[in-house]
C-alpha cells in the first residue's frame, strides 16, 4: 500500500514537505485565520503547527482517522492554545457573522473530506442552541465566558450546551460508522 | 462517588479540556479520574479530541484559503534546518508513548498521553522541557520592583512610538556596533542564516527551548513578540513587533536576562542592539555570562553602546517565565 503523506515525513522523506503544504497548507491557513485574524500570530501559528506535525507524524495512525483529520487536530489544538495567550476581544456584533449555516452548497460540500462532511452533517441535527455554542467554541475558539457574555446565556448553560453538542456529534458520528478506538459507554 | 457518577465527572472534565481548557484544580481532579479510569479516559479523551477536529474542518472554508507564497517559503526552510537537526535523531522515546491522540509538548508526554496542558486566560510561558523542572520561586518583590522603575517609563515609550512613521515593510534590526566602551563581547563571525531563520533553526532543533510573550510596561499596548532562549544551546532569540526605532546615536536597547546563577540587582547583560525599523525584528541573544534557568527577561533603553548595570530607569519589554 501507498505511504501516506505523513509516514513519508516520520520516514524523514523531504520530498514529503511539499506534498505536505501542497495537500494541507490552505486548510492549516484556513483554520488558523478564523481562530487568529492577526495575520503575524497566524503566520507564526501555521509554522509552529507544521513543525508539529513533522514531530508527530509517525504517531498517525490511518486505522483511527484520516490524515487530513490528524492535521486539523494538531492545528486546532495549537490555534486554540495560541489563542488563550492572545487579548482578543470578541467583537459581539460580529457574532451573528460567524454563526453561519454550515455550507449548504453542494461544491463546498463535495470539497470536504467525507468526515468533515458527516461532522457538519451531525452538526446540523443538533438543538440551536447547541450548534451555536459549539460553533463559536470549537470552530471560532472562543471562551465560555466571551460566549457566555455575547449569548447573555448563564456560564454553566454555556459548558452544558456545548458538552452535550459535542457528545451528540461524536454519537452522531459512531452512527455513521467513524470509529473512535474501543467502544466506550459514555 | 459511585463510580458511574465519577465516570460522568471524567466526561464532562474531558469535554471541557476539549472545548474550553481547564483550571488548575480541574486539571487537578482530571487527573485523579484519569488514573482511577485510564482507558476510559484515553479513549473518550481521543474521541472527543477527533470529533472537534471534525467540527472545526466542517467549519473552516472547505475550498481554503492558499498558503501564502512568503509562508510556504518560510516553512520550507524550517523544514531543511528540521531534518538536517533531526536525520540522527533518536526517535524511540516518542514511539514508546505512542498514541494517535499526539501530544504537542514535552509536558504532555511527560504526563500521559492524553494530557493537554491547561489553558490559562492570562496567557502564560509555554515551557517545552524533556522533564519536570525544580524552578526557584521568582520572588513577587523582584517582580515588582521590576514592574514599578517600569511604570516610569510610560511616557518615552508613547513620546516614541507616537514620533515614528509606521513602515510596511519588515525590517531586520541591526544589532549596534561595538563601541569602543561597549560591555558586550563583539559577536563571533556572522551568521550564514538570517537572526529569523536560525531562529526557527533553535525551535527545531533544541529540546529545551523556553518561550514566553513580552508584555509592555506602561502604555505601549502594541508591542507583540516573544523571546526563546536555550539553555542547552546557550543561544536565544528575540522577536519584537511594535518597538519603535530608536536613534542609535543617542540611545540603544538592552537586554538583561534573570536567572538563578545571578542576583536580581545583577542580571546577565544579552547584548545590545538597534531598531531602525518598524515591524517585526528578530535579534539574536548575545549573553555575556553562560545562562541557566532563566526566570525573566527585560529591555530596556541605555546609552549607545549599553551599560554594565542598568539604572532601570526605561524599561519598554518584559518576558516572565
Amino acid at each position: 500500500m501507498a505511504e501516506t503523506i505523513l509516514q513519508r515525513i516520520a520516514a524523514k522523506d523531504r520530498s514529503a514537505v511539499q506534498e505536505c503544504l501542497d495537500t494541507y497548507g490552505g486548510l492549516v491557513w484556513s483554520l488558523a485565520r478564523r481562530i487568529l485574524p492577526d495575520v503575524n500570530e497566524a503566520e507564526d501559528a501555521v509554522q509552529e503547527i507544521f513543525i508539529e506535525i513533522w514531530k508527530t507524524a509517525e504517531r498517525f495512525d490511518e486505522s483511527k482517522s484520516s490524515e487530513t483529520t490528524y492535521v486539523a487536530m494538531i492545528a486546532r489544538r495549537r490555534l486554540i492554545d495560541r489563542l488563550r495567550k492572545t487579548t482578543r476581544q470578541p467583537d459581539v456584533d460580529s457574532f451573528e457573522d460567524i454563526l453561519v449555516e454550515p455550507s449548504e452548497n453542494e461544491d463546498e460540500m463535495l470539497q470536504l473530506n467525507v468526515e468533515a462532511k458527516q461532522a457538519a452533517e451531525a452538526m446540523r441535527d443538533l438543538r440551536p442552541e447547541q450548534q451555536k455554542v459549539l460553533q463559536l467554541s470549537i470552530v471560532q475558539g472562543y471562551s465560555h465566558q466571551e460566549i457566555a457574555d455575547a449569548l447573555k446565556m448563564p456560564l454553566g448553560t454555556v459548558k452544558t450546551h456545548a458538552r452535550r453538542g459535542l457528545i451528540e456529534v461524536r454519537e452522531a458520528l459512531k452512527n455513521r460508522g467513524f470509529e473512535f478506538g474501543k467502544e466506550v459507554s459514555a | 462517588m459511585n463510580e458511574n457518577l465519577q465516570k460522568d465527572r471524567l466526561l464532562e472534565l474531558l469535554a471541557d479540556q476539549t472545548l474550553f481548557g481547564l483550571t488548575p484544580e480541574e486539571s487537578k481532579e482530571l487527573e485523579i479520574l484519569k488514573e482511577k479510569f485510564p482507558e476510559f479516559a484515553e479513549t473518550v479523551g481521543e474521541s472527543f479530541e477527533l470529533t472537534a477536529a471534525l467540527v472545526a474542518l466542517s467549519g473552516a472554508n472547505a475550498r481554503g484559503e492558499a498558503l501564502p507564497k512568503s509562508l510556504e517559503t518560510k516553512i520550507l526552510a524550517r523544514s531543511d534546518a528540521y531534518f538536517s537537526a533531526n536525520k540522527t535523531e533518536n526517535s524511540s522515546s516518542e514511539k514508546k508513548s505512542m498514541s494517535h491522540n499526539a501530544d504537542t509538548t514535552d509536558e504532555s508526554a511527560a504526563h500521559g498521553v492524553n494530557h493537554i496542558p491547561p489553558r490559562q486566560p492570562g496567557g502564560g510561558a509555554v515551557v517545552n522541557r524533556p522533564a519536570a523542572v525544580e524552578k526557584p520561586g521568582f520572588s513577587l518583590t523582584q517582580w515588582l520592583g521590576w514592574g514599578v522603575a517600569a511604570l516610569a517609563c510610560a511616557a518615552l515609550a508613547v513620546n516614541l512610538w507616537l514620533s515614528r512613521t509606521p513602515d510596511a515593510n519588515a525590517p531586520v534590526a541591526k544589532n549596534s556596533p561595538a563601541a569602543s566602551e561597549s560591555p558586550i563581547a563583539p559577536s563571533p563571525s556572522p551568521p550564514p542564516a538570517s537572526a529569523a531563520e536560525q531562529k526557527q533553526a533553535l525551535l527545531a532543533s533544541a529540546g529545551d527551548v523556553i518561550r514566553t510573550d513580552w508584555s509592555a510596561p506602561g502604555e505601549n499596548e502594541n508591542l507583540r513578540g516573544e523571546i526563546v532562549w536555550s539553555d542547552s544551546e546557550q543561544k536565544g532569540f528575540m522577536t519584537f513587533r511594535g518597538l519603535s526605532p530608536n536613534d542609535p546615536q543617542k540611545e540603544t536597547y538592552q537586554l538583561w536576562i534573570f536567572d538563578e546563577t545571578q542576583s536580581e540587582e545583577t542580571p546577565i547583560n544579552g547584548g545590545v542592539f538597534d531598531i531602525d525599523e518598524t515591524g517585526e525584528v528578530t535579534v539574536p541573544i548575545d549573553a555575556e555570562l553562560r545562562v541557566k534557568n532563566p526566570k525573566m527577561f527585560a529591555v530596556t533603553v541605555e546609552k549607545p553602546g549599553g551599560v554594565v548595570v542598568s539604572k532601570r530607569e526605561k524599561i519598554v519589554a518584559l518576558a516572565k517565565v
